[in-house]
C-alpha cells in the first residue's frame, strides 16, 4: 500500500468503515511507515476532542411554542405553500389572455384597431356623451365580446367557484373579473334597450 | 423505521396537528444539537429549530417512509442551517469568542458527574478550541462533521441526509478533519507560544 492510499482510507478507518482486508493493509502500512504512523495518532487527538464535545449535554424544550405555531397554521393541510401564487398567476395570466382575445376579436370584427377601442372605451368613461356616437360599434364589439367570451367566461368561474373554496385570498381577482362581467352585460342592457 | 414515528405521521396526514407533538417532543433535542454545531449563534437556534418543525409539518406528506425519519429532519435542519450560514454576512460567520445564552435556551451541561477542575479546564479549552476551528469551515464540510460526531451517522446515513453520494461524504470528512486539525493545531502552538 502507497501513502496516498493509506490516506484515503484514514477516515474511513477511524470511523469503521472498512472491510476486513482493507483495515488488515492500512493497519500494516500503519506499523511500518512512520509518516503514516503520527498521522494515525494526529487524527486520534482531534477525534478524541469531538468524542469530548459530542458528550457535552444540551436541553431544549419549545414544543409547545412549535405546537402553538402549529395550530394556528393556514388550513392548507398537506398542500405545499407554493399553491396560492401558482393560482394566482395562472389566474391572472388566464385574464390577461381573455382580455387580449376579446379585443383582438372585437378589433377583427369592427376593423378598429384594439388600442382604439381602448382609447374609445376610456373616453366613454370620461365623457359619457359620446356614447351615443359610437354606439354601432360598442354594440358590435360587446355582441362579440360576448359571444367568444361567453365559454371562457364559464371556464374561468367554475375555476375560481373550486378555488376560492380553499383560498379565500382568491376571492379578490374572481371579484374582480365577475365586475368586470357584470359591467359588460350592463352596459350591453343598458343601451341595446335606448336604441332599439 | 419507527412504527411510531410513521404512524403519528400517518395521524399528522389525516389532519390531527396534535400528533405531531411526539415527534417534536422525541427529535427537538437532536434537532437543536445539529443547529447549535452548525450555527453557533444562540440567539438564533430556537427560531430556526422552530422553523425546521414547521418547514416539517408543512412538508409532511413529501416525507419518504423508507427512510428514518431522524434522517428526513437531520436533512431539514442541516438545509436550513446552511441557508442561514449563507445569507449572514461573511464577517458575521466568526462570531465573538462569547457566546450569550437566553434563559431558558439551549445551554451545554457538562455529563461528566464528577470532573476534577483540571479536566474541566482541559475540556473547556479544548471545546473553546473546536468551536473555532467548527466556526472556520465552510457549511458543507460543517455539516458532515456535525452529523458524523454529534448525530452519530454512518457515511450511508450522511449521504441520504445531505443527499450525496457516498464517494462525496468520505471526500468532505477527509477535507473537514484535516481542515478542523490543521486549525486545532495552529491554536495550540499559538497558544504555547504566548505562554513562553
Ligand atoms: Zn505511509
Amino acid at each position: 500500500m502507497k501513502c496516498d492510499q493509506y490516506l484515503q482510507l484514514l477516515d474511513p478507518y477511524m470511523d469503521d468503515e472498512l472491510n476486513v482486508g482493507e483495515r488488515d493493509a492500512f493497519e500494516h502500512h500503519a506499523k511500518v511507515c512512520g509518516t503514516c504512523h503520527a498521522r494515525l495518532e494526529d487524527r486520534r487527538k482531534l477525534l478524541n476532542i469531538l468524542t469530548s464535545a459530542r458528550n457535552e449535554e444540551w436541553s431544549i424544550d419549545i414544543a409547545d411554542s412549535i405546537m402553538t405555531a402549529i395550530q394556528t397554521m393556514p388550513a392548507t393541510g398537506s398542500s405545499s405553500p407554493l399553491r396560492l401564487p401558482i393560482i394566482i398567476a395562472v389566474a391572472s395570466t388566464l385574464i390577461v389572455f381573455l382580455l387580449l382575445m376579446l379585443f383582438g376579436a372585437g378589433s377583427i370584427v369592427t376593423g378598429i384597431p384594439p388600442l382604439d377601442i381602448l382609447k374609445t372605451l376610456v373616453s366613454m368613461v370620461e365623457m359619457p356623451s359620446t356614447v351615443q356616437s359610437n354606439l354601432h360599434e360598442l354594440r358590435i364589439i360587446f355582441g362579440t365580446l360576448l359571444g367568444v367570451g361567453k365559454s371562457m367566461i364559464l371556464l374561468i368561474w367554475s375555476f375560481f367557484r373550486s378555488s376560492v373554496m380553499s383560498s379565500p385570498l382568491l376571492a379578490i381577482p374572481a371579484a374582480g373579473l365577475l365586475a368586470g362581467i357584470a359591467f359588460i352585460l350592463w352596459f350591453r342592457v343598458r343601451f341595446s334597450r335606448g336604441t332599439s | 423505521m419507527n412504527q411510531d414515528d410513521l404512524a403519528h405521521i400517518q395521524k399528522c396526514l389525516e389532519g390531527d396537528r396534535n400528533a405531531f407533538r411526539p415527534l417534536v417532543e422525541r427529535y427537538q433535542r437532536s434537532v437543536s444539537i445539529t443547529i447549535s454545531r452548525m450555527v453557533y449563534d444562540m440567539e438564533t437556534v430556537r427560531d430556526l429549530v422552530q422553523e425546521v418543525f414547521l418547514n416539517a409539518f408543512s412538508r409532511l406528506s413529501t416525507f419518504d417512509p423508507i427512510y428514518p425519519f431522524k434522517t428526513w429532519i437531520q436533512r431539514i435542519a442541516v438545509n436550513r442551517a446552511i441557508d442561514h450560514l449563507r445569507r449572514k454576512r461573511p464577517e458575521m460567520l466568526i462570531l465573538d469568542d462569547d457566546i450569550e445564552m437566553e434563559e431558558g435556551s439551549v445551554r451545554p451541561q457538562f455529563e461528566d458527574p464528577r470532573p476534577t477542575p483540571e479536566a474541566n479546564l482541559v475540556k473547556a479549552e479544548q471545546s473553546e478550541m473546536l468551536r473555532h476551528a467548527v466556526q472556520n469551515l465552510e457549511p458543507d464540510l460543517r455539516a458532515v462533521i456535525v452529523l458524523r460526531h454529534f448525530q452519530d451517522m454512518n457515511y450511508d446515513e450522511i449521504a441520504v441526509a445531505l443527499d450525496i453520494p457516498l464517494g462525496t461524504v468520505k471526500n468532505r470528512i477527509f477535507r473537514a478533519r484535516e481542515k478542523l486539525q490543521s486549525l486545532i493545531l495552529a491554536r495550540e502552538g499559538t497558544t504555547k507560544e504566548n505562554v513562553r
